[in-house]
């Protein structure tokens, strides 16, 4: 007889017979008196970087005690975290020969499978919305164990607010209107990202997990005031359906081509439009004037239309009369889409 | 080898009968139903699913236990309190009994069943109702006899707490060096750190202490239990401050009564932090604190009382400026109307 309170853990184990009754179930007190657990799971990096279009490999390697019983079938699956620690995605689920992989990821996932040992997540043709944190779990009998990855993407952090002015958007019209500019609502890591490298926005917008922020690198009253120390202020959780801010938004490398339409300098908004189009290409939206901008240095002193009919400029090189002190897109705002007085830019495929 | 990837069907339900969330008194038992069915062909051995129940607070998500081929395996800090109910006689019985239900056993609640490379899994969210409190007359310590004890619960919203409960407490890390009648008529209280001078302390162990069935007209201070928050607890305050009677006016203005100590500590388990001390309807003063921050209640949490004398008895004079808690309940200002 064992003190079972100076177990690890109990394993209450009945010998079972074919026929089930009261008399023939004997039970056994296992006790697992050894620290620990037989089974765990590591990511080396815990942190992978990639972009949209590319591919990525999440870490997962199986550490399998000795004592563990030998050729028992363990079961891999990967689900990808949401901010409700409730709910999770399915991403892959693969036992012996059998996988099955799960909605937008079907296609796109298969395990490394480089050892017995390892579980490591192949995921190809990323899209912005694979962006977040992912969890291994490895089921081995009673023994389970998990990991979380997380899958980082290269890319830029923008505002966007629409052509009625601040403050229009409650959460759902947010996710919209970054969609709409071919981004995806931004985390609030993705804009701590962007503060470092600078960013300074003194309008609140709502990021993914229904936090609404903003980031300030240069203090002062009309942001959170001029002597506090430079961040990410912070508004907290707000309420999804009652409450409106504008939108930081998160977008990367896109497949296509980012142009200034040549020889066309004062158009209206209809004109551009029709112009993009004889050119085989389409009015650029401004998530993608910011992925070149940002991630291609495109620099264009030219103020054009966009397709939300918004009037922008990308400049990713300093100078007097365009952006004198700070690589910046430029915002001349929503004109009159009757205004002859812009160029336009337009977004066609790859050349 | 590669099989066709198929996109799943539903083929394994889970599934948690209850409401969320459920509402278990502290101390008490909670039975977890959870069914599962698989729609597979019926050879398939019983015992070969896997069962697992996790607990998820806001922080973390932990094992309670795991069965598969009529193993159980209970995790350490559930090991004496939970079991499966009919496992693995019944092997589709995957239904959990949790007992000496504490304070943080609140959250949610998951049944998971895994079979082969399905699974499914049901949530249910759970609120363990109810908190302990000594109590103490402003006559003194060790003042009352088991039926005065029992009016004094009642007088503040409370019944007589039972020995779960305050075992329960105990658990949840409830600390007070006074006896108290419980409504077993045993005397107790809850020690963790026996190196405090608590009186009749003799081992070295922590626990809840016990001097066992005592006669009637033995007096002793008091554990009560209050169940739920009816109506609702609010702080004023003014400029001068209240004494008793001026607090009572001021409640009733506000369409209110001066708030029992039971609701004071329904307030405070619901969250209420007030740093500034305020009459209730016994003539007690207390403060409930949330926050831990070294002016208010020397950084400790929970509800702080005021006493007159270093020795932690008396209540202060009537005359003494305080805020006051006023509680207002549906029937309450209906009644304050007619004043």
């Amino acid at each position: 007889s064992v003190d079972l309170r100076e177990c690890v853990s109990v394993v209450i184990a009945l010998d079972y017979a074919t026929e089930l009754t009261q008399e023939c179930v004997q039970i056994v007190y296992l006790c697992m008196v050894e620290n620990g657990h037989g089974l765990s799971v590591t990511s080396h990096p815990s942190r992978v970087l990639s972009r949209s279009g590319g591919n990525a490999t999440l870490p997962c390697t199986i550490h399998r005690d000795q004592s563990l019983a030998p050729n028992r079938k363990m079961r891999i699956k990967w689900t990808k975290l949401t901010f409700d620690l409730l709910t999770e995605v399915d991403v892959l689920a693969a036992m012996d020969y059998h996988k099955r992989s799960y909605g937008s990821y079907h296609g796109r996932v298969h395990l490394c499978g480089s050892s017995p040992s390892d579980a490591s997540l192949v995921i190809e043709d990323i899209t912005l919305d694979d962006y977040g944190r992912y969890k291994c779990e490895v089921i081995d009998g009673l023994e389970d164990a998990t990991v979380v990855v997380s899958l980082d993407l290269e890319g830029v952090v923008f505002p966007y607010s629409p052509r009625l002015g601040r403050y229009n958007f409650n959460f759902q019209d947010a996710e919209r209107a970054c969609r709409e500019q071919d981004g995806v609502v931004a985390s609030p890591q993705q804009l701590r990202e962007a503060w470092r490298g600078g960013m300074d926005w003194c309008n609140a917008g709502w990021l993914s997990d229904g936090s609404v922020q903003y980031p300030i690198t240069s203090p002062r009253e009309p942001c959170g005031g001029q002597n506090t120390p430079a961040g990410v202020r912070t508004y907290g959780l707000r309420n999804k359906n009652m409450n409106h801010y504008d939108v930081f938004c998160f977008t990367s490398h896109y497949n296509g081509h980012f142009y200034f339409l040549p020889h066309v300098t004062k158009l209206t908004y209809d004109e551009a439009a029709a112009a993009c189009r004889r050119d085989g290409a389409r009015m650029a939206t401004v998530g993608h004037m910011y992925a070149a901008w940002k991630l291609s240095g495109y620099d264009r002193c030219d103020a054009g239309w966009l397709a939300d009919g918004s009037v922008r400029y990308p400049v990713a090189r300093p100078r007097p009369r365009c952006s004198p002190t700070r690589p910046a897109v430029g915002f001349l705002g929503f004109p009159d889409k009757k205004h002859k007085l812009y160029g336009v830019y337009c977004f066609g495929p790859g050349r | 080898m590669w099989l066709p990837e198929t996109d799943p069907a539903d083929v394994l339900n889970v599934n948690i009968p209850l409401q969320s969330p459920q509402r278990p008194l502290l101390g008490g038992t909670l039975i977890l139903p959870c069914h599962f069915e698989v729609c597979v062909s019926p050879n398939i051995a019983p015992l070969s699913r896997r069962i697992k129940w996790s607990f998820i607070t806001k922080d973390k998500v932990s094992t309670i236990l795991v069965a598969l081929e009529g193993e159980v395996r209970i995790s350490e800090s559930y090991l004496d309190r939970v079991h499966l109910v009919g496992y693995p006689l019944t092997p589709t019985d995957a239904n959990i009994m949790i007992s000496e239900l504490r304070s943080s056993d609140s959250g949610v609640y998951r049944c998971e069943v895994q079979h082969g490379i399905e699974d499914n899994h049901d949530d249910v969210r759970v609120k363990v109702q109810g908190i302990v409190f000594h109590y103490r007359p402003i006559i003194g310590r060790y003042m009352m006899t088991f039926e005065k004890a029992r009016d004094a619960c009642t007088q503040n919203s409370a019944v007589m707490a039972s020995p779960e409960q305050l075992q329960a407490a105990f658990d949840d890390g409830y600390h007070q060096c006074d006896a108290g009648w419980l409504s077993d008529q045993t005397v107790r209280y809850p020690i963790h750190d026996p190196r405090v001078n608590c009186q009749g302390d003799k081992e070295n162990v922590p626990g809840v202490r016990t001097y066992g069935m005592r006669q009637l007209n033995e007096t002793y201070d008091v554990y009560c239990f209050a169940e739920k928050m009816t109506g609702r607890v609010f702080h004023i305050t003014s400029a001068e401050k209240f004494t008793f009677s001026e607090a009572e006016l001021a409640c009733s203005t506000k369409g209110a009564i001066l708030a029992t100590t039971g609701q004071l500590y329904l307030a405070w388990q619901g969250g209420m932090d007030i740093c500034n001390a305020g009459w209730l309807g016994d003539r007690s003063v207390r403060y409930p604190i949330n926050i831990r921050r070294p002016q208010c209640g020397g950084g400790l949490l929970g509800v702080r009382t005021v006493y007159l004398h270093t020795n932690q008895t008396g209540y202060p004079l009537l005359q003494a400026p305080y805020d006051a808690f006023c509680y207002t309940g549906k029937y309450i200002s209906e009644l304050v109307k007619y004043f």
